[in-house]
């Protein structure tokens, strides 16, 4: 929502484009091997990670241009490298403010200061603040120059009918309407996804819902990127406010609204700027501000049991809706869409069997019930539901003043990315491991000679440490192998000592390792984890 | 805090004291902040949890007598 007199895409600082339907309407229904429904950021991460691993689509979007509003702001250093294998992280770092520090204020008083781990080794910071409509915009750049992928805007999916090996859509735009087949379908389609009602899908879970209001303001306001948790602030009496820093000096606020506060009240103009500037007031900004934008953001924990319905995957909102607090809403579907990309690639590229696909939903919504402990915890800490939890949080909070550990349990948590444990692309650990990442994991990058670890990865990575001689022969159709030293800041990263080796996926999640494995070892591994029997290997 | 000589013993009067010293009022969460503390230094945390749940046993009226 906007101020009134302001329309739906009336920024004060960013110019939304116009995209017009399809105007060539010749083969608007040849089949594709994969349809993407919902150009939003998990719907062109889709896009072009299967792109980059040469595989075409067809991006179909409803509207006529980006999201209203900056919504998801905050992007994790594991998103970096996701952008970066889209080729798109360095008009990102161009213009997102990068972070370390939270602050936590408990009733006007700052209680603590964390730092997420950080360093002049590491690539990336470990978080970043862009509003939504850039990471659209930088997002667009390459899709719209990439060759592979066939973006249809104003292009409704009015049907939806699976059979044999595909399914087929109905396309609705203002222009007409045509069937298109397709081998597959990613349905990135957002948190009301009209793929998933055509499939006859629920989200489910638990019966807790969070409501907050965002408001994103523009002032001169002189603080640096910093987040800043106000716990039980003046503004808002029993209740939790979150300032961020975005580009253009635009700030964002989010205030959760009590059980017994009015949705619709609430989101009122007034309402809102008498909020904001009771939050204005507690940070301490006596100047003047713009209102930008608001909405009210209602998170239930929910998600589908199977994130795939026969050739259907759900992707991003579409298949779980995740509480605000840690960042995991865009960061969770972006990681959704790199994992559905680079396996769906794999398998129509002829490189693995149909197998890997099953992987998907284990990992992706493994990732999920991880975010929803960890949320039903931070607000259980913001808003305690009863006395027993009023009386902990007091606790931990007073102790937080002078113990770094008690602070730990007062962090809104901003989460690093999920192991794949229990995912059939994940093999058994080598118990003779004392350290490095586990298989599940994602792997350490190491500064090198020369840039980092990550720089030399691609497609399947086997990482060996010491001599590579033996494992020369599993080079090629997308699996490269990379020798280190069997000594050094890199080798100790990984736990390893001569001999050890890493298989590294395309996302750079450990799928095995070994610390001195067998002959043939690592061969059958690959194999295993890319649904292919040896001799297809060979 | 890590002289030999004191006992359980002296663990008890020190939160007895502590208890009297903070005050009714804050007595409670006094408590639970040393308890987090001491979970915190016993460095077992399914051990505290146990130990936790088992320290809600014969709380009732009369359960010393």
């Amino acid at each position: 929502m906007r101020p009134e007199g302001r329309g739906e895409l009336d920024s004060l600082y960013f110019d939304y484009p116009h995209f017009d339907p399809p105007a060539a309407r010749d083969g608007l229904d040849a089949r594709t091997p994969v349809a993407i429904v919902g150009a939003g950021p998990v719907g062109m991460t889709a896009a072009l990670t299967l792109a980059a691993q040469g595989v075409r689509s067809v991006l179909l979007e409803r509207k006529a241009t980006f999201n209203d509003g900056s919504r998801a702001i905050c992007i994790a250093r594991q998103s970096f490298y996701i952008l970066e294998s889209l080729g798109a992280a360095g008009r990102f770092l161009g213009k997102a403010l990068g972070w370390t520090t939270g602050r936590t204020f408990y009733r006007g008083r700052q209680i603590l200061e964390f730092e997420m781990p950080d360093g002049p080794d590491r690539k990336y910071r470990p978080m970043y603040n862009l509003q939504q409509q850039y990471i659209e915009q930088f997002l667009w750049e390459r899709v719209a120059e990439c060759p592979l992928i066939d973006a249809r805007w104003q292009s409704a999916v009015t049907g939806l009918a699976q059979g044999g090996a595909g399914a087929t859509l109905q396309i609705t735009d203002p222009l007409g309407a045509y069937s298109l087949p397709a081998d597959w379908v990613l349905a990135a389609d957002g948190a009301r996804s009209p793929v998933r009602r055509m499939c006859g899908l629920r989200l489910k879970g638990e019966n807790y819902e969070g409501r907050y209001v965002i408001a994103d303001v523009r002032m001169r306001h002189d603080y640096p990127t910093i987040r800043r948790a106000l716990f039980d602030p003046p503004a808002r009496r029993g209740g939790t406010v979150l300032v961020h820093r975005q580009p253009d000096d635009i700030w964002r606020i989010d205030y959760q609204l009590r059980p017994d506060e009015d949705a619709e009240a609430a989101t009122r103009e007034d309402e809102v700027r008498r909020n904001v500037e009771a939050v204005l007031r507690d940070i301490g900004h006596g100047g003047d501000y713009e209102l930008e934008w608001w909405s009210v953001y209602s998170a239930n924990t929910l998600a589908l049991d199977d994130y795939r319905a026969g050739r259907v995957f759900f992707v991003g909102d579409s298949a779980h809706i995740v509480p605000i607090f840690g960042v995991r809403g865009l960061n969770n579907g972006l990681a959704d869409a790199q994992n559905i990309g680079w396996k769906l690639a794999w398998v129509l590229g002829g490189r693995a069997g149909e197998g890997l696909l099953d992987s998907y939903t284990p990992e992706r919504r493994g990732a999920t019930l991880d975010v929803f402990a960890n949320a039903a915890r931070s607000t259980r800490f913001m808003t305690p539901p009863s006395h027993g939890w009023r009386v902990m949080r007091d606790a931990a909070l007073s102790l937080a003043l002078r113990h770094d550990y008690a602070g730990a349990l007062a962090n809104p948590r901003q989460m690093t990315p999920h192991t794949y444990a229990d995912s059939p692309a994940t093999l058994p650990d080598d118990p003779a491991f004392r350290a490095g990442p586990i298989p599940g994991a994602v792997a350490a990058d190491p500064p090198l000679e020369a840039g980092h670890l990550s720089d030399r990865l691609a497609g399947m990575t086997v990482l060996v440490f010491g001599s590579a001689e033996a494992y020369r022969g599993l080079a090629g159709r997308g699996v490269q192998v990379v020798a280190l030293p069997a000594t050094g800041p890199a080798a100790e990263a990984f736990g390893a000592a001569e001999g050890s080796v890493y298989l590294i996926r395309p996302d750079m999640h450990v799928a095995a390792r070994w610390r001195a494995p067998a002959p043939g070892e690592v061969r059958g591994a690959l194999a295993r984890v890319l649904d292919h029997s040896e001799e297809e290997m060979t | 805090m890590t002289s030999p000589e004191k006992t359980l013993e002296d663990v008890y009067d020190e939160i007895a004291r502590g208890i009297d010293a903070v005050g009714r009022e804050a007595a409670e969460i006094y408590l639970a902040k040393v308890c987090l503390a001491l979970a915190h230094e016993l460095g077992d945390a399914p051990r505290a949890c146990r130990i936790a749940a088992q320290c809600r046993t014969d709380l009732e009226d009369g359960a010393t007598g």
